[in-house]
């Protein structure tokens, strides 16, 4: 199949969803379930590609011996534990559980507990640069924020909440909206190249 | 608690300091907590794909639904294994179809969420600011609000000068719009500084509520087993 | 001598061969040699002496370029070679037709090219360099003047030529420009190759005249031309250099050798150090506890919005969180969903994060105090796939998008069941009291706010969407809450909101735990970039005056 029959899916299949989100029609508002479903469908079939070829991939480097092939042999054997466990139990299962609550919960969240070091560390490193307003600003109000956040030893130093609360509500909903508004923009260009064909990220 | 409670501590505990080993620098045994976290996460991710979306709303149907169900069902089911051949760099051609359709449902999802969900309620927003009477500013200062008001309004373009998407000129001198429109995108450099800065701040946030849970988990770990060995005072 | 090589496969035939005894190709070039009878003129000027040295025509310049002339041969495609030859025949058969057979315009030609090629004769470096300086032409040939002068260094031209045959450099400037080029010998007869008389058709008689009956009419074999790619070797290098970087895209590359123990790592370890160090000290004593903070509005809103629920209310409480992030969500949404569970909400929980709906049986088991049972307080309908695409879909059919719960039981109300008690009569979004967002992710959180908010806009709708958010999503959620009308309808974000809601409740142990540590581990945090900044900034600076100056100086 050549390219213009994807365009023209692609095309069709947005302009019909798109069409949705502004006229009410019965007809119109059936058919977009029904292509929303298949969607949500093919979203979990593509997850299941995805996780086929993560095994594919670290099958062929344990086969192969490659370097680190050990590591390769640790991810698959997790993951077939893991897929039996949870698959003939069920999710919510205790022995699911227990994999979810003892294997995974503890090595995420300490993931996210050593960004404390490696945040701080990057922000002292940023120091090192070559000072400029934006730099300045930028810290400034990380480390403002990072103090007036917390309990400051139990210490009420005046206007320092009312000063968290105006930067939240001032200058930072200034620039998130103004983020927002410029990421609806993109958005809305990027969706409509896609929409009318001019860029074309399932190949062809 | 039980032995199962016990043995999770215990894993718990030895992968927690797996991963804060990292500090040191990246070490075989990080890297094996962390390949262990992707078989895991993959695990479950792809039973929950099969459990909760392509059993009850692909495989029920077809075996168990309704002429219509059945045809409904169908379409996905091809779909679905077009896009399973993107697994095979031979066959992923087959999987463009499928692809086409995603990315078209998912286009149209972005756009139109973005136009009534963002664009046009934040203009809206933004165009309200100095609507002091519907803002509720009756029992607030006014003046305070209007100052506010304007602060934003004017954070809010200043920021989107800065992200304007323009063809630069191919003429020697940037014209009177261009000037004035940098001009503004420099104080909206500012404004997104500060918001970064925030958000910095609210992910460092995050980081820490994540360190203390762990740092109480090790503790009241370790905590039984050093009490035994304590002096009684 | 003896033999002769092939140009097509390359491999060694008997000199007296046509044709190739592998591959069918002709070895004689199929070209036209003029009769004995007719005036060396009719040699083309540009034949260089060498091609006469041997019958194979072997001179060095044509050696050089016999790499080129065998390439091109397997490089085009067939009918271009089997075209060539028959191109070279077409002037041949033009140049021997009878002159009553031709046009008038047509048969003055060679009369006039005759008399021409008679008037200018033979110049003695040419007859040198065609190798007939020995053999005397046909025909007395006349010499001009200028050319009749013996050469500077006639001799020693002669001298040279029979030492080393001849050398291209020694052709004149202006006649470098007609020198043949690798496709040449297929015009030049090759001097000393038997010719064939033409014994059948018009041309009978005639020698050297290109023979269609041997060639074109003789069955034969069809010629099977070589597949094998024949490359030069710079071709070669080029090709191995291709393949290596093809190669070497799919391989891994070994880590760069790290220096030993670097400033960087000294200094990532003292943060560590005194970072946990304290964080440590704080959990470890508990002698931080600190007052809670204040609500603030949105806070204030939530908790507003949960009061005013009527009993029974259907609430729909999105898990959309990581586990990783699970401590702050945990801390940030305890106090708000207890109140929830408190006011008897019926809640139906999604997610679109595969491992949400796990996230979401783990926290309403930790929250004690309340028996919430699985398909009577709560139905867990799973898991949303495809993010803004699942939650579209979702929002326009709930019952489509998710028929059953995460333990496959069916959980809406139909004719044929009643369905789950927390579902009854619930059809559509806006059927829900609340919607309830826990999220941790900003384009998360905006993907919900784009794509449910809008069908809540509806006329007579009372559903209300709440958000409990990560302390990063405030700022990306503000601009939502702070619009006029609002698009979120409150929210509570992080530890800090969680705790302003325990303390707008009264209940919520666990942000109460987190809130000592946490508040002393971000103000160590703020110091520690601060005066480490400073500091490496100042050790920057001072190191940088001495090179400022010494520059200077220079």
């Amino acid at each position: 199949m050549k390219a213009p029959f994807y365009v023209a899916i692609a095309m069709a299949i947005g302009l019909i969803v798109l069409l949705g989100y502004f006229l009410h029609l019965d007809i119109l508002v059936n058919l977009r379930i029904v292509l929303l479903e298949w969607a949500v469908i093919l979203s979990a079939v593509a997850l299941l590609v995805g996780t086929a070829n993560l095994f594919y991939v670290h099958w062929r480097k344990f086969t192969t011996a490659q370097p680190n092939g050990f590591y390769s042999a640790v991810l698959i054997i997790s993951f077939v534990i893991t897929l039996v466990v949870v698959g003939w139990f069920g999710p919510t299962h205790a022995y699911s559980m227990w994999i979810f609550n003892n294997i995974q919960v503890p090595i995420e969240g300490s993931l996210m507990a050593l960004l404390t070091v490696l945040l701080a560390f990057a922000g002292v490193r940023l120091f090192r640069r070559k000072p400029n307003l934006i730099s300045i600003l930028f810290i400034g109000t990380a480390i403002l924020i990072l103090f007036a956040t917390g309990p400051l030893f139990g210490i009420n130093l005046p206007g320092l909440s009312e000063l968290r609360a105006w930067i939240a509500q001032v200058p930072a909903v200034a620039g998130a909206r103004g983020i927002l508004l410029g990421v609806a923009l993109g958005t809305i260009a990027t969706g409509l190249r896609v929409l009318m064909g001019a860029d074309r990220p399932y190949g062809g | 608690m039980s032995i199962a409670d016990l043995v999770g501590a215990i894993l718990g505990f030895i992968f927690t300091l797996l991963v804060f080993s990292y500090i040191i620098g990246d070490n075989p045994l990080f890297r094996l907590a962390i390949h262990i976290f992707i078989g895991v996460a993959a695990g479950f991710a792809a039973i929950m794909a099969v459990n909760n979306v392509l059993l009850p709303r692909l495989m029920i149907p077809l075996l168990d639904g309704s002429r219509d169900e059945r045809i409904l069902a169908l379409v996905p089911m091809v779909l679905g294994w077009l896009l399973l051949t993107k697994i095979s760099p031979r066959l992923s051609p087959f999987g463009n179809l499928p692809v086409a359709f995603l990315v078209g449902v998912g286009a149209a999802a972005a756009v139109g969420g973005a136009v009534t969900g963002t664009l046009f309620p934040q203009a809206y927003a933004s165009i309200n600011l100095l609507d002091l009477q519907s803002a509720g500013a009756i029992d607030t200062s006014l003046g305070l609000m209007l100052v506010n008001g304007v602060i934003i309004l004017i954070g809010t373009l200043a920021t989107l000068a800065y992200f304007h998407f323009g063809v630069s000129s191919r003429t020697q001198q940037p014209s009177q719009v261009q000037v004035w429109l940098e001009g503004l995108g420099q104080v909206g450099q500012a404004f997104i500084a500060i918001t970064l800065g925030f958000i910095f701040a609210g992910i460092y946030s995050a980081a820490m509520v994540a360190l203390i849970e762990r740092l109480y988990f090790l503790v009241n770990f370790v905590k039984p087993l050093l009490i035994p060995l304590l002096p009684s005072s | 001598m003896g033999e002769i090589r092939c140009p097509m496969c390359g491999k060694s035939n008997p000199a007296e061969s046509e044709v190739c005894q592998f591959c069918q190709a002709r070895l004689i070039p199929l070209v036209f040699s003029p009769a004995k009878s007719e005036p060396p003129e009719s040699v083309p000027d540009e034949i260089p002496a060498g091609i006469d040295a041997a019958p194979t025509g072997e001179s060095d310049w044509l050696l050089d370029l016999r790499p080129d002339e065998s390439i091109p041969g397997e490089e085009l495609p067939v009918d271009f070679v089997v075209g060539g030859s028959e191109d070279g025949n077409a002037p041949l058969d033009e140049t021997h037709t009878s002159a009553d057979d031709v046009p008038d315009w047509l048969a003055r030609l060679p009369g006039e090219w005759t008399k021409e090629a008679e008037a200018e004769p033979l110049s003695d470096w040419l007859k040198m360099e065609t190798g007939e300086t020995e053999q005397p032409p046909s025909k007395p040939a006349e010499v001009t003047d200028w050319l009749s002068q013996p050469l500077p260094d006639e001799g020693q031209v002669e001298n040279t030529e029979s030492e080393f045959e001849l050398a291209p450099g020694e052709f004149p400037s202006w006649l470098e420009v007609f020198r043949p080029v690798g496709d040449e010998p297929q015009t030049v007869p090759a001097r000393g190759t038997p010719e064939s008389i033409e014994s059948s058709g018009p041309l009978a008689g005639l020698s050297g005249v290109l023979s269609a009956e041997p060639d074109h009419a003789r069955p034969r074999k069809s010629p099977t031309y070589s597949l094998k790619l024949r490359v030069s070797a710079n071709q070669r290098t080029h090709a191995d250099l291709l393949q290596g970087l093809i190669e070497s895209e799919g391989r891994a590359q070994p880590l760069p050798q790290r220096r030993g123990i670097s400033s960087q790592h000294v200094l990532r370890w003292a943060i560590a150090c005194v970072l946990w160090g304290a964080v440590l000290w704080s959990v470890i004593t508990g002698k931080q506890e600190a007052p809670l903070p204040a609500y603030t509005e949105e806070t204030a809103e939530v908790n507003r919005l949960i009061s005013q629920l009527p009993g029974e209310a259907r609430v729909l409480l999105a898990f959309d969180y990581e586990p990783g992030l699970s401590a702050e969500m945990e801390a940030a949404a305890t106090a708000v969903v207890d109140h929830l569970m408190l006011r008897g909400a019926y809640l139906t929980l999604v997610s679109t994060s595969p491992t949400g709906p796990i996230l979401a049986e783990r926290f309403l088991k930790n929250q004690t105090g309340h028996h919430y049972t699985s398909e009577v307080n709560y139905v867990n309908l799973g898991y949303i796939p495809g993010g803004a695409i699942g939650l579209l879909g979702f929002v326009e059919n709930p019952q489509r998008m998710l028929p059953y719960t995460l333990d496959m039981v069916a959980a809406w109300e139909s004719e044929a069941q009643p369905g789950l008690r927390a579902l009854q009569g619930v059809q559509r979004m806006n059927d829900f009291e609340m919607l309830m967002v826990i999220v941790d992710d900003p384009d998360l959180a905006r993907a919900w706010v784009e794509q449910v908010q809008p069908q809540l806009n509806e006329p007579d709708t009372l559903t209300s969407l709440v958000m409990v958010t990560s302390a990063q999503v405030e700022a990306v959620m503000r601009p939502y809450f702070e619009a006029n009308p609002r698009q979120v309808h409150g929210f509570v974000f992080g530890l800090r909101g969680g705790a302003a809601y325990a303390q707008l409740t009264g209940r919520g142990e666990l942000p109460r735990t987190y809130w000592g540590p946490y508040g002393f581990g971000l103000v160590v945090a703020a110091l520690l970039i601060l005066i480490g900044g400073l500091v490496l900034s100042s050790v920057s600076l001072l190191a940088r005056s001495p090179q400022v100056k010494g520059e200077a100086n220079q």
